[in-house]
């Protein structure tokens, strides 16, 4: 049969390039932009040692007095001891525990939160639109330190509840940068060919406009996890945060402001580490913005 | 099977049966300030069972608008749009959905329409998947089944549509389409983003597809060629109205409005000899807005042979048979 | 024939891509007489549009004119200095694109771009502005005196590039470089286009270059064309040759490939399977042989040069539709894969 041969054979000699994922091809970009390549690093190294922080601290965190108050880096005490004998090291890697639980955290609630909203909004606009889109403007008009506060002090300064307090005052950047996401690609012609072959609108929101948007998502979070930390770690410093033993890198540098002139260690350490991972996850956003959405690059 | 394919003579009206009808649809989009874009603006025809019917126009004539009032992916303004006895334009929702088994749609840019970020197997399985027919591996070779059958090769289904050319992913794009079995394929400007050669191979392939599968097509595009070419009968529209339908090679040889024939005095054919011997019929002026159409016969404003004022700018034509199954609409069909 | 005032000799222009530098215009020569009508056909990545590009140095980053030779009046115009290009563009030269939309700047009024255009070029302002109102008659814009204060975006799609027309006749150039003009454009508008470049082009006696995918467009203005294919021209000759007898397997295929508005009856269309060559790895020998129902084994492995195949006619093919025609039963061939003609079924080619 004539007509079969013709349509049939057409695949056999055609030369495909290497086959490439999205993701494997956006991986290869980042590794290609140094200072990302130079913040995963460092972030891994900063997970591995929360993670080791699980089961093994060169001192007990809590332990008071194994040092001299105030001893400066040694041997013994890397990073020295604190105003009451505690090993600031140990403390430093239960405190990267606590700032990668929050900075993640946060951002995996403020996902779930802002990204439903902001896919009904963009979806089906109109009222609900207008509604949800009202609720998001209200939230950025109410100041987020004074909520946040209030809500520890009401529910209890627990780590649980201060990822709560940050996800309530922070989840709107998400769900407005999900609401343009899911407007513009609502008008993309697969959409239209996902509705013409059937397709309920559920499967829509989260089989084929979820997974598109999932670039500008990733960066958002990354740039929304040295955000938390930085809140959190600010929360600590003014005592309403994570609450002893446990050490949060904002509370390290807190205890140590009094002993500033004398033991400046005390607070560089954890505010060093804090930078420092501020400036990964910055960097990392940068560098993944570049590497998922190529045709920004300049 | 013979190789230069035929064509059929189109059955009269009423022999064949209408698989689709179209009554009286009217599609107004707001334009702000209480104004109206009349994309399409009071359409009736039918596609019958098994042709290929053809559907030319310029840009903004309100083609494409047609195309998702057919397959009801936009609701009408009024007017009925019927699929066999049901009449679509009375459903919504699930009811809706289930009639999507039916109808599927081929789109125009083999770039936009396939989501990036699945495989070529998943989007191709995706209409089975939305309607839950097969699972597992009869799915699996329902995929393969179908891309042999688009000429691709069927270990393709791992790949993702980036990796394909515009003429692969169109054939992607139709292997979709088919996966339900429907009975009619709307395809909106499906080959007009494609090189000239791989034009071919698509137009090809979707006669291949009708034979074999006994589709009824509605075949959208710009280029009259083309259109001409694939359909049984063609169908012209300017401004948001129908003026012309008839079958191909009365459309072509013998056209009953002046727009008709202006469209096909402009198409360059491909032969030096007979292209400088041509004669254009030059239509005065631009294309009016769809916002505020003329009034009476919406082609008068830049028709050669109007009769002006009256009747022309005063009554709208009828799209009525002046022969055989020659429908114009138009004042002065006689004198195109 | 009097001398050529334009001639390109060898043109190579390259981008240097992720996956490795691509040639998308491999060793283009052609002359371009005064007065006529060239086009140059092709599909998408044939290089037609780098080659119109390359000739004034316009060709976009990553791409660069590597080699070759573009003779514009004794002078080599890829040896010129910025500076000297930058007179001959617009002047002697110019150029209109596909896109008029993009090509005119939204916030400017069109009469004042159009000024423009000939002050960068040294005319008196008042000239200038009284020759824009006359330039727009010309291309036929109706009530040219008032559509010199519109901005662009009030015009319509075929009035915008009337525009362009007219703002690429201003300087009187020599040669009218065309890129896809008409490519944007509803049919209608396509031929009221065609038909104003056809008539500026027997009024003014500039040379048209005629950049298209569209065999129709080149049938029905050009005097002599250029078929490119990967890169390469694969045949040249009159407008009557190219279409009643054309000698490469590709030029004949594509004629075959397009239904015509005026058949007679109802004919299967004759594809080109396959598809067009990735430039990064361009198939060995003839490029065109993958896809071609002719090759013979010589394809494989040898590149054939333009020869000349009859009069006016250059062609680069071992086999030239002639023979394939007496030997290989062209005219009568129904099957139309890769090899079908020849016999020469080879498997697949890498």
């Amino acid at each position: 049969m004539a007509t079969a041969t013709t349509t049939a054979q057409v695949s056999e000699a055609e030369i495909l390039p290497e086959q490439q994922t999205l993701w494997s091809d956006a991986w290869r970009r980042l590794k290609r932009n140094r200072l990302a390549l130079v913040a995963t690093i460092y972030l891994v190294f900063l997970i591995v040692v929360a993670l080791v922080a699980l089961v093994y601290t060169p001192y007990r965190m809590s332990a008071v007095g194994i040092a001299p108050t105030y001893a400066p880096p040694s041997a013994a005490h890397w990073f020295g001891a604190d105003s009451i004998g505690r090993d600031v090291l140990s403390r430093l890697m239960v405190g990267a525990q606590v700032s990668l639980i929050v900075g993640v955290g946060t951002q995996l609630l403020v996902i779930a939160v802002g990204v439903p909203i902001g896919l009904l909004a963009g979806y089906y606009r109109g009222w609900l639109d207008s509604v949800l889109t009202f609720i998001i403007n209200v939230f950025y008009g109410i100041p987020d330190l004074l909520v946040a506060m209030i809500m520890v002090f009401l529910l209890g300064p627990s780590l649980t509840n201060i990822i709560v307090a940050i996800v309530v005052t922070r989840w709107m950047d998400m769900a407005r940068l999900m609401r343009g996401q899911t407007m513009s690609l609502r008008e993309r012609e697969f959409i239209e060919a996902a509705r013409a072959s059937g397709a309920k609108p559920a499967r829509i929101l989260f089989g084929h406009i979820f997974p598109n948007a999932l670039g500008p998502i990733i960066v958002q979070a990354t740039f929304g996890v040295p955000a938390a930390i930085l809140f959190e770690a600010f929360l600590s410093f003014l005592g309403v945060g994570v609450q002893p033993p446990t050490p949060s890198w904002g509370s390290m540098a807190s205890d140590g402001i009094s002993a500033l002139e004398y033991a400046p260690h005390i607070v560089l350490v954890p505010s060093i580490a804090l930078s420092l991972t501020l400036l990964a996850f910055n960097f990392l956003g940068d560098g993944l913005r570049d590497a998922l959405d190529p045709r920004q690059k300049r | 099977m013979a190789q230069a394919a035929q064509i059929q003579p189109t059955p009269s009206a009423g022999a064949a049966n209408a698989l689709v009808r179209v009554e009286n649809v009217v599609k107004h989009f707001p334009a702000g300030l209480g104004t109206s874009v009349k994309a399409v603006d009071g359409v009736s025809f039918e596609i019958r069972e098994g042709e290929t019917l053809g559907l030319v126009g310029e840009s903004g004539c309100g083609k494409s608008t047609l195309a998702r009032l057919v397959t009801q992916l936009i609701p009408v303004t009024s007017g009925h749009v019927f699929l066999g006895d049901v009449e679509l334009t009375r459903m919504h929702g699930e009811k809706l959905r289930q009639q999507r088994r039916q109808l599927q749609m081929i789109f125009q840019d083999p770039f936009a329409s396939l989501d990036p970020r699945m495989t070529v197997g998943d989007i191709i399985a995706e209409p089975l998947d939305n309607f839950g027919v097969l699972r597992g591996r009869k799915r699996n070779e329902r995929v393969q089944e179908l891309l042999r059958l688009v000429g691709l090769n069927p270990n393709f289904n791992n790949r993702y549509p980036h990796e394909f050319s515009g003429g692969q992913r169109q054939r992607i794009g139709i292997a979709r389409a088919l996966a339900l079995n429907p009975k009619l394929v709307v395809c909106d400007e499906a080959i007009s983003a494609l090189d000239v050669s791989i034009q071919a191979q698509i137009v090809n392939l979707l006669e291949d597809l009708q034979q074999k599968l006994k589709l009824t097509y509605l075949f959208i595009a710009h280029d009259l060629s083309v259109v001409r070419h694939i359909s049984d009968r063609v169908m012209v529209m300017y401004l948001g109205k129908i003026v012309e339908i008839a079958d191909s090679v009365g459309t072509y040889s013998s056209p009953k409005h002046p727009y008709t024939k202006a469209l096909l005095s402009a198409i360059p054919v491909p032969d030096p000899k007979i292209q400088r011997g041509r004669r254009l019929v030059e239509l005065s002026g631009e294309i009016p807005s769809p916002i505020n159409p003329p009034s009476g016969c919406r082609f008068h404003t830049r028709c050669p042979i109007a009769h002006l004022p009256t009747p022309c700018a005063d009554n709208e034509p009828p799209l009525e048979e002046k022969v055989r199954d020659h429908l114009a609409a138009c004042h002065y069909s006689q004198d195109v | 024939m009097a001398t050529p005032i334009l001639q390109v000799r060898d043109l190579r222009t390259q981008f240097m891509t992720d996956g490795g530098i691509v040639t998308a215009v491999d060793g283009v020569s052609f002359d371009l007489h005064q007065g006529e009508s060239l086009g140059i056909v092709g599909e998408s990545g044939s290089g037609k549009s780098v080659t119109a590009l390359s000739l004034l140095r316009l060709v976009p980053d990553p791409g660069r004119v590597v080699g070759g030779k573009v003779l514009f009046k004794n002078q080599d115009l890829l040896q010129l200095t910025d500076d000297e290009i930058r007179e001959v563009r617009g002047r002697d030269i110019s150029m209109i694109f596909q896109d008029p939309q993009s090509s005119l700047n939204p916030v400017l009024r069109t009469g004042f771009q159009i000024d423009e255009a000939m002050l960068a070029h040294g005319r008196p302002k008042a000239e200038a502005h009284a020759r824009t109102v006359d330039l727009l008659k010309q291309v036929r814009i109706p009530a040219a005196e008032s559509r010199v204060k519109d901005f662009p975006h009030q015009l319509s799609g075929g009035m915008r590039q009337r525009a362009m027309i007219a703002m690429g006749l201003s300087n009187a150039p020599q040669i009218l470089i065309a890129d896809e003009p008409t490519t944007a454009l509803d049919v209608t508008v396509q031929a009221q286009i065609l038909e104003l470049l056809g008539d500026l082009n027997r009024e003014l006696g500039a040379a048209v270059i005629m950049i298209t995918h569209n065999m129709g467009v080149v049938a029905g203005l050009c005097t002599r064309v250029i078929v490119m294919y990967a890169g390469q021209i694969v045949e040249q000759g009159t407008v009557e040759q190219i279409f009643a007898n054309p000698q490469h397997p590709y030029t004949w295929s594509l004629l075959r490939s397009m239904p015509r508005v005026d058949a007679v009856r109802h004919e299967r269309l004759r594809s080109i399977e396959g598809i067009a060559p990735d430039l990064l790895h361009p198939p060995a020998g003839c490029r065109f042989h993958p896809r071609c129902p002719f090759r013979i084994e010589k394809c494989y492995t040898d590149e054939p040069v333009l020869e000349e195949h009859g009069p006016d006619n250059l062609a680069a093919c071992w086999v030239t539709m002639d023979r394939a025609r007496k030997e290989m039963g062209a005219d009568d061939l129904v099957d139309i894969r890769p090899g079908a003609g020849s016999g020469v079924h080879k498997g697949q080619v890498k």
